[in-house]
């Protein structure tokens, strides 16, 4: 059974323009243009995506991203035009699995759904090992190897590496990563800099040019999911 | 209103009291002399009866009554007639023999003692109520002051309830150096420059007033100064508080403003850089017939920025003022024909009536915003009225006006909203799903307030529906065209 998507966007453009792209890719799409038809559509059906506009006429995106999850389990990608850090965190920390800016790339918007749908279909458990080009992690031994080799890791640095490759692909906010390493969503940054820095310098060759821990400028970091 | 109240109430207060003091003197010497008369009758029946130390008491009473209640004076000018009367009745009695030389003198300095006695302690009892009086009036000004005070909502009117509740020009100057020494006064120097303004702007300098019985003390000033402090801070607070409001709303405005920008221009972007991108990574996939479709799409949003782009820059152009002389002769007829045989192509299914007076109807405008700005109205008209409904279009003259009316009986404009419908990037709250910029109304605004033209928007017009935007264009009468054209 193909996998179900909800655009939510009122501007119908945005939804006829992300059809065709999506049914190639063999998805079943429905459309609504304001947050409660959103809401009567996911009542209806069990979607497994839901790509969110955050300006609806009704109502802001980011207030019905519980609903939609309490609905059914289904990841949200908020797609918005504000282009504004506070409402990429807002709309992350409110449970959205991932953010796009308006206008983007369909091929990036493809890999990012690709993304939400097999972490979906991973749940509850999730993988017990992530590989990455030459990274491998294995969750249950706590092991991280590169390019075969083991990497040793100090506790808070695995924590926080097992955070960012748990959501694998998808930005992970700097409040999810405080939370992680340190059980506190208002630790102090300055540390969660300093930790970040230590894993790049274990992980990166070129600290300048990441390639498994990309930053997301004003809102967290993402780890690489594709190769 | 408040001032006026205030004098009649002194007033009011005045006149009594001087009416008062004329009744109280009378009194008195109704009280003097009645008693002086009774407690001689009653005396001399007395001593004819040989009663006399009641006649001697009689006489305590007669001073001991007047000096209380007419005072000192009065007290000691009944003392002297008592002791006369005791002298003639009682100390050479017709009807007794003689008495010892005590009794000759005593009586005089207990008579005297009571009177001074008594008068002073009445005096000092109707000094307190003086003082009491004059307390209870101060207060009333001090509590009409801080009821002024409360309704000042500026330095200015700080001034002038000030210059209101003084007697003279020195009891202001007391308070104003009692204010500068005593109280942190939040801004003093506009506070000065207030003052000034009060004291020589508006000719109402403090002058020494009638209906002021007394000076104030000095606690009454530093009251007075107190009061003008408190509302001093209270006017310099309520402006911080209504900056702050200010800039709030400002930056609400901004972000309004640029969140409606983003949306207009990353909206089209979005939809073609989604569909070019499927084209290019899906395009095999992809049926001939939807990939024309796909096409038309990234064309229509071309447009669509296009559209929006240039609104924006003729938006920019009208606020930076276009010059007169890009302004030509319009004939604002055949404008509005091609607006409607354009209008009819998008919306063919539309009925749009039109009524055209007769004469010619020129203006100097800029044909090409003048047709842009009526397009903007007709499109709106179109646009937010249901398929089955009429659009109206009337061109007439009326006087020095060429008008033009555009009605429709679309849902009206919510009431909520008519204040804003002229602000750029604000739209409807009923609009539903309409697509737009909210940008129409502004650019006719500004357009026509350039050209020196008009436009008043009625809505709703009968039962709760339809809108009517009536543009009043300056009339160029022809002679005047032709001169102009030469």
């Amino acid at each position: 059974m193909s996998d179900k998507v909800l655009i939510v966007d009122d501007e119908p453009v945005i939804a006829k323009s992300l059809r065709p792209a999506l049914s190639a890719q063999g998805y079943q799409t429905q459309v609504a243009r304001t947050a409660a038809e959103a809401l009567r559509l996911a009542r209806l059906t069990a979607f497994d995506l839901v790509l969110l506009d955050l300006g609806l006429p009704d109502a802001d995106g980011k207030d019905i991203i519980g609903a939609l999850h309490a609905l059914s389990s289904c990841s949200v990608i908020v797609l918005s035009a504000r282009h504004l850090e506070s409402e990429k965190v807002a709309a992350l920390d409110k449970g959205a699995d991932d953010y796009l800016d308006k206008p983007f790339g369909i091929d990036e918007l493809m890999a990012r759904i690709r993304v939400a749908m097999r972490r979906k279909s991973a749940e509850p458990a999730g993988p017990a090992v992530l590989a990455v080009k030459d990274f491998r992690i294995d969750f249950a031994a706590r092991r991280v190897t590169l390019r075969g080799r083991e990497i040793k890791l100090s506790p808070k640095e695995y924590a926080l590496l097992e955070c960012l490759c748990r959501h694998a692909g998808q930005i992970v906010t700097r409040r999810q990563l405080l939370i992680a390493g340190w059980n506190n969503p208002v630790a102090d940054e300055q540390n969660l800099r300093v930790y970040m820095t230590l894993l790049r310098q274990k992980l990166e060759e070129d600290k300048s040019d990441p390639r498994l821990i990309v930053t997301e400028t004003g809102v967290g970091y993402r780890f690489v999911a594709e190769d | 209103m408040a001032r006026g109240r205030d004098s009649t109430m002194t007033l009011a207060g005045l006149l009594p009291l001087a009416e008062r003091g004329r009744w109280r003197v009378a009194g008195s010497l109704l009280l003097f002399l009645g008693s002086l008369v009774l407690v001689t009758a009653l005396a001399v029946y007395a001593l004819n009866r040989a009663h006399s130390v009641s006649a001697a008491l009689l006489f305590v009473i007669a001073v001991l009554v007047n000096g209380s209640v007419g005072g000192l004076i009065q007290g000691l000018a009944t003392a002297v007639y008592v002791s006369l009367a005791y002298n003639l009745f009682v100390r050479f009695p017709v009807y007794q023999r003689g008495l010892d030389a005590v009794d000759d003198v005593f009586p005089v300095i207990a008579l005297t003692l009571t009177a001074v006695l008594s008068g002073a302690i009445s005096g000092q009892l109707r000094d307190r109520r003086a003082a009491a009086d004059r307390a209870r009036r101060q207060l009333r000004r001090l509590f009409a002051y801080s009821n002024e005070l409360q309704r000042a909502l500026s330095l200015d009117q700080i001034v002038r309830a000030l210059i209101e509740a003084v007697p003279d020009r020195a009891t202001f100057c007391a308070v104003l150096e009692t204010l500068r020494a005593e109280r942190n006064l939040p801004d003093p120097e506009r506070w000065e420059v207030a003052v000034c303004h009060a004291l020589e702007g508006s000719g109402r300098a403090p002058r020494v007033r009638t209906n002021w019985p007394e000076q104030l003390t000095p606690a009454d000033e530093r009251a007075i100064a107190n009061l003008t402090a408190m509302a001093i801070e209270r006017c310099a607070l309520l402006e911080e508080h209504s900056a702050a409001h200010a800039a709030i709303k400002s930056e609400r405005l901004k972000t309004a403003l640029l969140s409606s920008l983003s949306h207009d221009l990353r909206t089209p972007l979005a939809a073609i850089a989604a569909t070019a991108g499927t084209l290019r990574s899906y395009g095999g996939m992809i049926e001939p017939g939807d990939r024309t479709e796909m096409l038309e799409t990234i064309l229509e949003q071309c447009r669509r920025l296009d559209a929006f782009t240039g609104k924006l820059l003729s938006l920019g152009q009208l606020e930076a003022g276009l010059p007169a002389d890009r302004f030509e002769t319009v004939d604002v007829e055949e404008v509005l024909g091609s607006i409607l045989a354009a209008q009819r192509i998008t919306f063919p299914e539309r009925r749009i009536t039109r009524r055209i007076g007769s004469g010619a109807m020129l203006t100097r405008a800029s044909p090409v915003l003048l047709e842009q700005v009526l397009a903007n109205v007709l499109e709106n008209a179109l646009r937010y009225s249901e398929p089955g409904t009429e659009v109206r279009v009337t061109l007439d003259c009326e006087g020095a006006r060429v008008v033009i009316t555009i009605a429709d009986q679309g849902c009206a404009i919510a009431p909520a909203d008519m204040p804003h419908i002229f602000e750029r990037f604000f739209r409807g709250s009923n609009i539903g799903g309409r697509s737009g910029h909210g940008l129409g109304l502004a650019i006719t605004k500004t357009f026509l307030d350039l050209i020196g033209g008009e436009v008043f928007v009625t809505s709703p017009v009968r039962k709760g529906r339809g809108t009517l935007v009536r543009i009043l264009l300056p009339r160029l009468a022809p002679d005047a065209a032709e001169e102009a054209h030469e």
